[in-house]
């Protein structure tokens, strides 16, 4: 990708460097930046988005340290290789809250967990039927 | 003289009447974006003009592209582009006035004019007195950069400029910028817009430098660069009295 869907706005009152990670995390997780792709030079994003090398460098830091992307000494920023990883356990810990939440409303109807144990594994049984 | 920055200024003073600048180290880095900021009368303009070899120092060293711009201000004229808006131009069309321009300078470079005007939306067959003071800004603006210097200095690049323009000065500097040999100062009084393309500030305040260094050391985190101004002037009060 030569130049990444980027927009800024400076209404919104998030800082930029936070609106760049916030994005580039969104094209990684929505699959439009994959595994190994290069991301743009600092000179490079900061011309096509408008803002200082500071703030691709910081936005840059903090998708590094999120292990998001990798750097390459002297060869640039790419999408880090455990992404998907990443993005599996992420999605995991979503699927978790979805269950825990469905859980807690079955539990308000008065049913306690030994009662619900046999269902979760019936419904886990009929997932893996449909398979 | 070392090349490693394009502007490197040592125990500057400059006394002029009552007023007086006095800045004991200041120095660009190339590839950089570097505001000049504070409010009017602390000192932006008189370093700006003695950066153009306009104005020599009382006091200390000056270097520009690693020349002392006053016993050398053709060499660094020819090697530093310089834009203030309220110079007055010859009144000719804008292409006349730009091709009685590009003859000083062996590295004019007439693609990028045409692309320059383009970005501004300036038609080059207007005479300069029938321009918008925007368009006069945005033509003065095109005549610094065209001959692709090392050092580009724009003093209120902003004024009369509307939103397109605007975003079209910011495209113009940051280009200049990706360039790691070449840098740009910008003085202005838009602030969120020198916040959003600066690397390094010089806050100057009364003729003192109030602040220097990485924008993001001198805007602390979650404060608007209009705010820390505001912050460093209730302090510099504080000081002076």
């Amino acid at each position: 990708m030569s130049q990444l869907p980027i927009t800024l706005s400076q209404a919104s009152g998030v800082p930029f460097y936070r609106q760049i990670v916030d994005q580039i995390a969104a094209l990684v997780r929505t699959g439009q930046l994959r595994a190994g792709d290069q991301l743009p030079s600092y000179r490079d994003l900061a011309g096509q988005v408008l803002v200082s090398l500071i703030t691709v460098r910081r936005a840059y830091a903090e998708l590094q340290s999120a292990g998001l992307v990798v750097r390459k000494q002297g060869r640039g920023t790419f999408v880090a290789d455990t992404v998907t990883t990443a993005s599996r356990a992420a999605l995991r810990k979503q699927g978790k809250a979805a269950l825990r939440a469905a859980l807690d409303q079955a539990r308000g109807l008065g049913l306690s967990a030994q009662e619900l144990a046999p269902i979760v594994r019936a419904l886990l049984t009929e997932l893996e039927n449909e398979q | 003289m070392s090349q490693t920055h394009l502007v490197d200024i040592r125990g500057l003073r400059i006394d002029r009447g009552a007023f007086s600048l006095r800045i004991p180290a200041w120095t660009v880095a190339p590839g950089s974006v570097v505001g000049v900021v504070g409010p009017n009368g602390a000192g932006k303009t008189t370093l700006i003009d003695c950066l153009a070899g306009l104005i020599r120092p009382t006091e200390g060293t000056v270097r520009v592209v690693g020349r002392d711009p006053a016993a050398e201000p053709m060499f660094v004229r020819s090697r530093a582009g310089f834009m203030s808006d309220d110079r007055p131009l010859f009144d000719l069309s804008v292409a006349r006035l730009l091709r009685m321009l590009s003859g000083y300078y062996a590295s004019w470079d007439e693609a990028l004019v045409e692309e320059l005007l383009a970005r501004f939306r300036v038609d080059p067959r207007v005479r300069v007195r029938d321009l918008s003071r925007g368009q006069g800004t945005s033509v003065r603006i095109i005549a610094a950069l065209a001959f692709r210097p090392d050092v580009v200095v724009l003093d209120e690049p902003g004024t009369g400029l509307d939103l397109g323009a605007r975003r079209a000065v910011l495209e113009a500097v940051l280009s200049v910028a990706r360039d790691p040999t070449r840098s740009v100062i910008i003085s202005s009084h838009q602030l969120a817009d020198v916040e959003r393309i600066a690397d390094a500030l010089l806050v100057l305040q009364d003729g003192r430098v109030a602040a220097s260094g990485p924008t993001d050391e001198v805007v602390q985190d979650g404060e608007s660069l209009e705010e820390t101004l505001l912050v460093l002037r209730a302090s510099g009060m504080e000081a002076a009295s």
